[in-house]
């Protein structure tokens, strides 16, 4: 049953995706498209329902899949062989080569066929599919009425929106191939078509610099995809082993710790960490659902999907400890970037590599409280990051600029999607949001590690500065403004409100989904519990946070500041204070723009020296298996 | 919770703003007097709120209202919670809340005055909030727990941690903007920025913004004065001294540059906390 399951949720969105590519008609293909998402969603509904965790699961085509994927491998390749002679990126090319080499020699002469059982399904696969499914599927509904609008925009002749469409599905596919993989080889395959996906989504618009920047991201992807194939074979050929259980039963060793530290650099490539964090930096030229998809709930979430599965392997190793101190600093690093920025997208883009860099420093720390924080920052950053992309992207189609600057009283032009990207925002970087109680939790996992803590901590207090200026400006407005629903495709709104809903909601809920989905999993991993949830209140050997009461203070101002206003008479409106100026309400008056301290941030100087340091850090990781 | 924390916590809620007040008008006063001047009573802070609260409701736009009930609201909160001996890393968390909403509240206007109050005091919160986490790092390093109660039991933190209770001593003087850090009011007005972040709450929501500010001016002289636990007392004598060392700065020096202060802060907080840290291990304190 679960086997058949994870395999409709697999196989129907690539097959759909190859229906979808053919359909002309918009009515039919958003029809089909809409059938296809649903039928994703009902179907990780059901895994979730009625699966037995963990388990590890057989199928009985076992054999077909295994040989389309095989063949598949090649065709991949041979594709990316040819899109790098068509982009003209040689290092695309080089990588394809480097992968198909030894993939040949490693299939032929060292494999020994045999049949392992094909699907890993336990409290994390769980999880991935649900974020998959759910904030996947939303950002889907949310590109029906966006890429009308975009290509009315570009002045499309002919709509090209079945191949985004299908590629998209292909990309669902793909994500929960990886996530319920048993078979390295088969997660191998998957992994391989996420970076063709996106090259194809960022790609989309065609323009110059979409295919510069997608091929930039299409290597860097590759060599991401040549490391892990390399952690494989090492595997295979040193420990005989081919599937993640295997490898999870497996005592933590010398021979281990090599094969997982190629994997997980791997990882670190598709999560964008530095020094590989140009290429999600490029992919915001893509349309904003693409966006959306890669920085929220696909691509970056598979690597640290992949890092947290192997988490097991290096725990208490020298090398873990490097890991944390890896993504605390890619943490810190990209903050400091973010702060410089005025350009919406690229805030949000810097924030992911961040928040990214925080999760795999957690990872790092390897304490189950720490491994914890990590599980609900992948959850809580899924929704919230998602929800601010489709807000800028709303925004951007509105006033046509994605510029902070330019958002200055935007409550008065679309005050529903202010009032969304206020709350999403909010739920990025303040308590008693989950992200925020899961980086309450990571700090305070991280203090026995002086360093990492210290990096984290500055971080944080960045992330801060960044995003409140942000909403500082969005509200910024020298009078009350009129509160109206601005008009927006259905679908567009419906994204939008329910993902502020499920943020909402998500926060509230922690404890039981924390209860529900995240302990089984710190169970399974037979890790100490320390943490504990009962309703509203989350407690670690180290300390407790109570979530209600911060919540009912929130709830208790707004109602005050509400009756205030309902009741009082007496309120009279002002002009803003300009020193006995006439307050000029037009954008001609006196204006402030937000610090983005350039004399002491210089994006570009800075980058070059933090990728040095970057680079040092993953050596460290590599020595760090010898020590 | 039990019935005692409650009881502590609504005893906290009432008494704090009454400490608070106090220990502004004294401030006040000793301020005068290092200034040569007589001074306003000591109970003035409580006049000026009292008559600020009967002046007429004016505001630029409607979210100047909730900003301040917010900061309002979670300052109690965090203040209740260090009551009940909560944990001290979610007290500082809720603390920032409000933080974030005074600022928005000041950049949601339009003058430029608040406005650049409001990117300033964005630049001092850069500047004490990581410094303030760190200060509990290092309680963390001695007691092995965030946990307020488990962090009193420990009663001499002083002797430990004196760097660490150095560097929550800046985090004061940066909080409460004195001299040299009176970036975003500027704190002795008529100066190039009117009231800076203040400039555009008026009248009841001032009010309101001033009695969160002797919240958080009483949580971190709490703060202070839990480095001597075992007698508070003498904890609470420590922490006034600070503040009146904080006075006597504020009196002595003129305003520096922000880039100086975050460079100074930053450098003070980290290279005192990783020497006391290492203090600890030699010492074999650390648990």
């Amino acid at each position: 049953m679960a086997s058949d399951l994870v395999l409709i949720s697999i196989i129907v969105p690539i097959v759909m995706s190859l229906i979808t590519i053919t359909i002309g008609k918009a009515v039919v293909r958003k029809t089909f498209v809409s059938a296809t998402l649903l039928i994703v969603f009902l179907s990780s509904l059901a895994i979730f329902k009625t699966a037995n965790l963990p388990t590890v699961v057989g199928t009985s085509y076992y054999g077909i899949i295994d040989k389309l994927i095989k063949v598949g491998d090649y065709v991949l390749l041979l594709y990316t062989l040819y899109v790098s002679f068509k982009v003209k990126e040689p290092k695309i090319a080089i990588f394809s080569i480097l992968q198909i080499l030894p993939l040949a020699y490693f299939e032929l002469f060292v494999l020994k066929e045999q049949e392992v059982r094909a699907f890993y399904i336990d409290n994390l696969s769980i999880i991935m599919n649900l974020v998959v499914s759910i904030v996947g599927s939303i950002i889907a509904l949310y590109a029906f009425g966006y890429m009308d609008h975009h290509e009315k925009e570009e002045k499309l002749v002919k709509s090209r929106q079945s191949r985004f469409f299908a590629v998209i599905l292909l990309f669902f596919g793909a994500m929960n191939g990886i996530i319920f993989s048993n078979n390295l080889m088969w997660l191998y395959f998957f992994w391989e078509i996420t970076s063709l996906s996106s090259f194809l989504l960022i790609s989309h618009d065609k323009t110059e610099v979409a295919i510069k920047n997608a091929s930039r991201a299409l290597w860097i992807n590759m060599f991401g995809g040549f490391s892990l194939l390399v952690g494989i074979i090492i595997l295979y050929k040193y420990t005989g082993m081919i599937t993640l259980d295997a490898v999870l039963k497996s005592d933590t060793s010398y021979i281990l710790l090599i094969p997982v530290s190629f994997m997980v650099l791997g990882a670190f490539t598709k999560s964008a960490q530095m020094p590989f964090q140009s290429w999600l930096l490029g992919a915001m030229v893509a349309p904003t659902p693409v966006s959306a998809l890669l920085h929220s709930s696909t691509m970056v979430k598979a690597a640290i999907y992949l890092i947290l599965r192997l988490a097991p392997t290096f725990r208490g190793t020298t090398l873990s400890g490097f890991i944390a101190l890896y993504g605390a600093f890619t943490f810190i690093a990209t903050s400091i970037l973010a702060l410089s920025q005025s350009n919406g997208k690229k805030i949000l883009a810097y924030s992911t590599i961040a928040n990214l860099g925080l999760m795999i420093s957690s990872i790092g720390i390897n304490t189950s409280s720490a491994i914890t924080a990590a599980i609900l920052l992948l959850i809580f950053h899924a929704v919230s990051k998602a929800l601010l992309f489709l807000c800028v992207g709303t925004i951007e189609q509105n006033i046509g600029s994605r510029d902070i600057e330019d958002m200055k009283g935007l409550i008065t032009k679309m005050p529903v999607t202010t009032i969304i990207t206020f709350i999403g925002i909010l739920s990025l970087m303040i308590a008693p949001f989950g992200m925020l109680l899961s980086k309450w939790m990571a700090i305070e996992a991280a203090s026995r590690n002086l360093l990492v803590a210290l990096l984290l901590i500055l971080g944080s207090a960045i992330t801060v500065m960044y995003y409140t200026r942000w909403i500082g400006n969005i509200l910024s407005e020298g009078h009350n403004s009129k509160f109206f629903v601005e008009k927006q495709p259905s679908t567009v709104r419906f994204a939008l409100y329910s993902l502020v809903t499920i943020a909402i909601v998500l926060s509230l809920a922690v404890t039981q989904l924390f209860n529900a989905i995240v302990k089984p999993e710190i169970n399974m991993l037979k890790m100490s519990i320390s943490v504990k949830a009962a309703a509203g209140y989350m407690e670690s050997n180290l300390g407790g946070f109570s979530i209600y009461p911060v919540f009912f203070a929130i709830g208790l101002a707004v109602m005050l500041a509400f009756l205030t206003i309902k009741n009082s008479r007496d309120i009279v409106e002002t002009k803003p204070y300009e020193a006995g100026l006439n307050y000029d309400d037009s954008n001609n008056g006196y204006d402030v723009k937000n610090y983005y301290l350039p004399s002491i941030i210089n994006e570009e100087k800075m980058t070059k020296y933090m990728n040095y340091i970057s680079l040092i850090l993953i050596l460290a990781i590599f020595g760090g298996i010898l020590l | 919770m039990t019935w005692a924390d409650y009881l502590i916590f609504a005893a906290a809620v009432i008494l704090t703003p009454l400490i608070g007040g106090l220990i502004t008008g004294l401030d006040r006063k000793v301020t005068a007097l290092i200034q040569g001047r007589y001074g306003p009573p000591v109970l003035q802070p409580f006049y000026d709120v009292v008559k600020l609260l009967s002046k007429e409701k004016m505001i630029v736009n409607d979210f100047q209202i909730f900003a301040a009930y917010i900061y309002l609201l979670s300052a109690i909160l965090s203040v209740g919670f260090f009551a009940i001996k909560a944990d001290l890393l979610m007290i500082i968390f809720i603390m920032s809340i409000g933080l974030v909403f005074y600022v928005i509240g000041a950049l949601a206007t339009r003058s430029p005055y608040s406005q650049v109050g409001a990117q300033r005091e964005l630049m001092q919160m850069l500047a004490y909030e990581p410094l303030l986490i760190f200060v509990l790092i290092g309680m963390y390093y001695v007691a092995g727990s965030f946990n307020l109660h488990d962090i009193m039991s420990h009663g001499r933190l002083l002797l430990d941690l004196p760097l660490i209770f150095v560097v929550l001593s800046l985090v004061l003087d940066i909080k409460i903007k004195k001299s040299p850090f009176d970036f975003s009011t500027s704190e002795h007005a008529h100066q190039e920025l009117v009231r800076g972040i203040l400039t555009d709450y008026a009248g009841p929501y001032l009010a309101l913004i001033e009695i969160a500010d002797w919240y958080e001016l009483v949580l971190l002289l709490a703060m202070l004065a839990i480095f001597w636990s075992q007698n508070l007392v003498i904890g609470a004598l420590i922490s006034l001294f600070v503040f009146f060392l904080d006075i006597i700065v504020d009196n002595i020096s003129a305003r520096m540059t922000l880039k100086w202060m975050l460079s100074f802060s930053w450098i003070v907080g980290i290279s005192f906390t990783v020497l006391n840290i290492a203090y600890l291990y030699f010492s074999n304190v650390s648990r």
